[in-house]
């Protein structure tokens, strides 16, 4: 058992470990960065940070009907960026990792109470987007 | 404000004294038998580091103290073991250092003299194995008789240059005056070993060894009455400190040694640095205070703003708004200051660089450098270092004729070159100017017509050299180093009269986190450009087309109109009738970019936009404006390769002065590539149609496409003429710094069929870099090229064994061996 915080993007249900999780805000006004990625929706200033965002339904392939609501600010290695999602749903502890990641950037999933939770491996995700577009 | 030198000296000797102090406590560490193969490493590299820092000083007689330490360290690491008995030596030579950096100034022939017999034991110990002990001892039998000859003889070199034979040290003798040890040698045991504990035991047990006659002079002396100093570093013999800077002369005959302290010369009568502490602070903190002064500032400004706009202020009231000003302009100096340091710091070895450089084309050049002790931002400075190198190298090779041809001109034999900086406002000027050959009325005559000589000049594979001599031809660096002041938010200039000489100026910001840009409005953001890399603002009213693209005149040129919003990639409503535009120039292009509104000057905090938008090219960073928004910081440059991407992919629809942008195609291209080639993945039609790009630097002709290739290479100037060198035959280029930079970009960039890279590199070398590449499944046989200085067959070996297909010397690295290389290895 370890504490995850979980949250949903479009329909689908997501967690990410708390060790991960610096805060938790609103999406805040967003510039978008002309040459970036797609799946970076842009910098916020966040109390005179510069946070990149990411466009965490677009990394994963998901579909949203309406604009994201509020943003994960995660960190890892030094790195720092909001994760775009909708809501934030429940921090809590998670059982065990059921099974090993078939997505590249997901630690793992699990099922409870029959929804399939999807555990997001925030290194990978920043790699994923590290590179050139 | 101090002088520069004391400065400079500070900060070598609080370096210095730390350094010692780690190197002490891991010699007596080592001492009592605690080592491992870190600590070996670490004292090595501090005495590494001490030699090369006091060299480039000035300090040979420390530096060469050091290099003694660091040669048995070098065997210690090489063999993996340290021998306790090493310890004492070497805790000797950190104890005369450590006297010499808090004032003393005897020689170091004891302690010289005492390790180089160290270093011969521990050699001659290398067959007969176990007999190291007691070594040392008796290897310093011979000693005592040399140290004591060289001091009788007047101390060649008070400062203590080995080898500065014909320098008469005799005059000054600064160590001289009443100071205990200086002359009383043979018992000077006795006497130090009362004033100091650990060198008094090493002594007492040494009996008749030969260092104890140094070990006078490297007691600590405080209290002695003389001021605590280091020696004062003279770039030249020259008058008193405190005189306007004194030009280096580089080659005059019979001056051996440039840049060498004079021997004996006495030291100074009085040293602003005595006595005076420094504190060390992480430079974050500094960069912290920085941007919170930065914040005030802004906020300040705007306070003022809307106490304006609220109509008049009581008379107090304004007062003290502008005094509140204007201390808070002194606090923003006072926070630059701590970051900035003077550029004195890196002209050391350019006067050694010149004369060697002009030896070596049979060039005689009086080199000089004023303006020394103006500051710059300490990231700027060092990253000044390599390119100032190049443009003085340029100067010498390409600019300044042989002795009879100048002659021949009614010049004298001898050219002149001037490295100066000038502070100009919150720009410092670097300017290399030489009184050579210039360029020819023809490549003139071309700027004229083209915008600029820089531009000109700096155009990738331009020389001025009739024959190629060698790689680093004029126009390849030029290209390189005008890329390096763009991306500080600088400029760089070059002017030049035929037969008159060469000015290369670089202005560059004083402090790297503060930039004078001009912001601009287009749709809902706001963009920030360098004050510096803006020409000029105009209005765009009429405007012709041409192509179906639009120009606007600007007195007599021509010069392309684009919307600011398509260059970029950004999406925003149509233009207003008569917009405002930004000329900027870059590589011989101009171009006008047009926005919807100018928000005016201000001074801004750059703040990085972090490792996740790398992949952003084009940007300086982001700022935070007084409102709390954020205005991207665009290089100026990057408008002129985004515009040149952009244009030939479509035509602007309508009367608009724009360039419509394919919509998710990356906009500012990354690395300037040459015109008509696809960039990655752009949607151009000629490209997707499966014929080489429409016009201009088409490949050479083959079936397939050239290979996008990886340069990994930690030094900008060879990083950058690879990538020329590679980009000129077609290739598409990809640039990485170290191994690890390079492992992210091949994790995200699948289409690169080849990596050329150096050896050694921080972070990630490229050996450990090519293991990293032949471990990953994901990429199995991809070419690795080394291209490296370090040409041993061992290396060659070590190398092999990683999986490096080809080893290329670094020496004698030509680019056709490189391109064949690579034509071979990609089958192509």
């Amino acid at each position: 058992m370890s504490a995850y915080v979980r949250f949903r993007v479009a329909d689908e249900a997501y967690a990410v470990p708390v060790a991960h999780v610096l805060e938790v805000a609103g999406l805040g006004q967003v510039t978008p960065v002309p040459g970036s990625r797609a799946e970076i929706l842009g910098v916020r200033n966040l109390r005179g940070k510069i946070l990149p965002v990411i466009d965490l339904a677009a990394l994963l392939g998901t579909r949203r009907a309406g604009p994201p609501g509020r943003l994960l600010v995660t960190e890892s290695g030094g790195r720092q960026a909001g994760l775009a999602i909708d809501e934030v749903t429940e921090v809590g502890e998670l059982a065990d990792l059921a099974d090993e990641a078939e997505f590249a950037l997901l630690l793992g999933t699990l099922l409870e109470d029959g929804t399939l939770i999807g555990v997001l491996d925030v290194p990978a995700v920043f790699d994923a987007l590290a590179g050139p577009p | 404000m101090t002088e520069p030198d004391a400065e400079l000296l500070e900060l070598f000797h609080d370096e210095t004294i730390q350094r010692l102090d780690d190197m002490d406590a891991a010699l007596l560490a080592a001492e009592s038998g605690q080592v491992t193969p870190d600590t070996i490493n670490e004292l090595f590299r501090h005495a590494h580091t001490i030699k090369g820092a006091a060299g480039i000083l000035g300090f040979s007689d420390i530096a060469a103290l050091a290099h003694a330490a660091e040669d048995i360290l070098a065997v210690a690491r090489a063999r993996g073991t340290f021998s306790p008995d090493l310890a004492a030596p070497l805790l000797r030579a950190t104890a005369a250092l450590r006297a010499r950096a808090e004032g003393a100034a005897e020689p170091f022939d004891g302690p010289l003299a005492e390790l180089a017999a160290c270093l011969a034991a521990i050699q001659s110990a290398e067959a007969g194995a176990g007999g190291a002990a007691g070594k040392p001892g008796t290897g310093q039998a011979p000693a005592p008789g040399a140290a004591g000859e060289t001091r009788a003889d007047g101390q060649p070199g008070a400062d203590g240059q080995p080898g500065a034979d014909g320098q008469p040290g005799a005059d000054g003798q600064p160590g001289a005056d009443g100071e205990p040890g200086a002359d009383g040698e043979p018992g000077a045991d006795g006497e130090t070993g009362a004033a100091e504990g650990a060198g008094a035991a090493e002594g007492a047990q040494g009996g008749t060894t030969a260092p104890e006659g140094g070990a006078g002079s490297w007691a600590a002396r405080e209290g002695t009455g003389r001021a605590a100093s280091l020696p004062q570093p003279r770039p030249a013999p020259g008058p008193a400190p405190g005189a306007p800077p004194v030009p280096a002369v580089v080659a005059p005959p019979g001056d051996a040694h440039p840049g060498h302290p004079p021997a004996g010369s006495p030291p100074p009568p009085h040293r602003p640095g005595a006595g005076r502490r420094s504190v060390r602070v992480p430079a974050e903190k500094i960069d912290h205070l920085l941007d919170l002064v930065g914040e005030v500032m802004q906020d300040r400004r705007r306070l003022a703003h809307a106490l304006g706009a609220a109509g008049a202020l009581p008379p107090d009231a304004a007062d003290e708004l502008s005094a509140g000003e204007r201390m808070l302009g002194e606090l923003k100096d006072s926070a630059v200051g701590m970051r900035t340091l003077p550029v004195a710091m890196i002209t050391g070895p350019l006067p050694r660089a010149v004369r060697d450089v002009a030896r070596s084309v049979g060039r005689e050049v009086e080199f000089s450098v004023t303006g020394a002790e103006t500051e710059l931002d300490r990231v700027i400075l060092e990253g000044l270092a390599e390119p100032l190198t190049h443009l003085l190298r340029n100067a010498v090779i390409h600019g300044i004729e042989p002795p009879q041809e100048r002659e021949q001109s009614g010049k004298p034999a001898r050219g002149r070159i001037e490295l100066r900086a000038v502070p100009r406002g919150g720009l410092v000027e670097i300017a290399v100017a030489d009184d050579g050959r210039g360029v020819t009325p023809e490549i003139l005559e071309e700027a004229r017509r083209e915008g600029s000589l820089a531009d000109v000049l700096s155009r990738a594979g331009f020389s001025t050299a009739s024959e190629v001599t060698d790689l680093a031809g004029r126009g390849v660096g030029l290209d390189a180093v005008k890329a390096h002041v763009h991306s500080l938010g600088g400029r760089f200039e070059v002017s030049s009269e035929p037969g008159r000489g060469t000015t290369v100026s670089l202005l560059l910001p004083v402090a790297l986190a503060l930039l004078k840009v001009l912001l601009v409005r287009r749709g809902a953001a706001v963009f920030g450009l360098p004050i510096a890399g803006v020409e000029e603002v105009v209005t765009v009213d009429a405007t012709s087309t041409l192509q179906g693209l639009a120009a606007l005149d600007l007195r007599g040129r021509s010069v392309p109109v684009a919307d600011l919003a398509a260059i970029i990639g950004a999406t925003a409503p149509p233009l207003p009738g008569r917009p405002p535009a930004l000329v900027v120039t870059a590589g011989g292009r101009w171009l006008a970019a047009a926005c919807d509104a100018l928000h005016g000057e201000e001074e801004v905090v750059v703040k990085p936009l972090g490792p996740l938008l790398a992949g952003a090219s084009g940007y300086l960073g982001a700022a935070i404006l007084g409102d709390g928004r954020i205005a991207l910081l665009v290089e100026p440059g990057a408008l002129i390769r985004g515009y040149r991407q952009a244009v030939p992919r479509r035509p602007p629809a309508g009367g608009l002065p724009g360039v419509a942008h394919p919509p998710g195609a990356a906009a500012p291209a990354g690395h300037p590539a040459p015109a008509g080639h696809a960039p990655p993945g752009g949607p151009a039609p000629a490209a997707s149609a499966g014929h080489a790009a429409p016009d201009g630097d088409a490949p050479p002709a083959g079936p397939a496409a050239p290979a996008k290739i990886l340069v990994v290479e930690d030094s900008f100037i060879v990083r950058e003429l690879q990538r020329c060198v590679l980009e000129s035959a077609g290739h598409q280029v990809v640039t990485a710094r170290d191994g690890r930079e390079a492992l992210g970009i091949l994790a995200a960039d699948h289409e690169i069929g080849l990596v050329v890279t150096d050896l050694e590199m921080p972070v990630l070398g490229g050996l450990e870099l090519t293991r990293a590449i032949r471990a990953d499944p994901a990429r199995p046989g991809v070419p690795v090229v080394m291209v490296t200085s370090r040409g041993s067959e061992e290396d060659r070996r070590r190398g092999m064994d990683a999986g490096v297909d080809v080893y290329i010397d670094k020496q004698g690295f030509q680019q056709s061996a490189l391109l064949a290389t690579i034509a071979e290895l990609t089958g192509r």
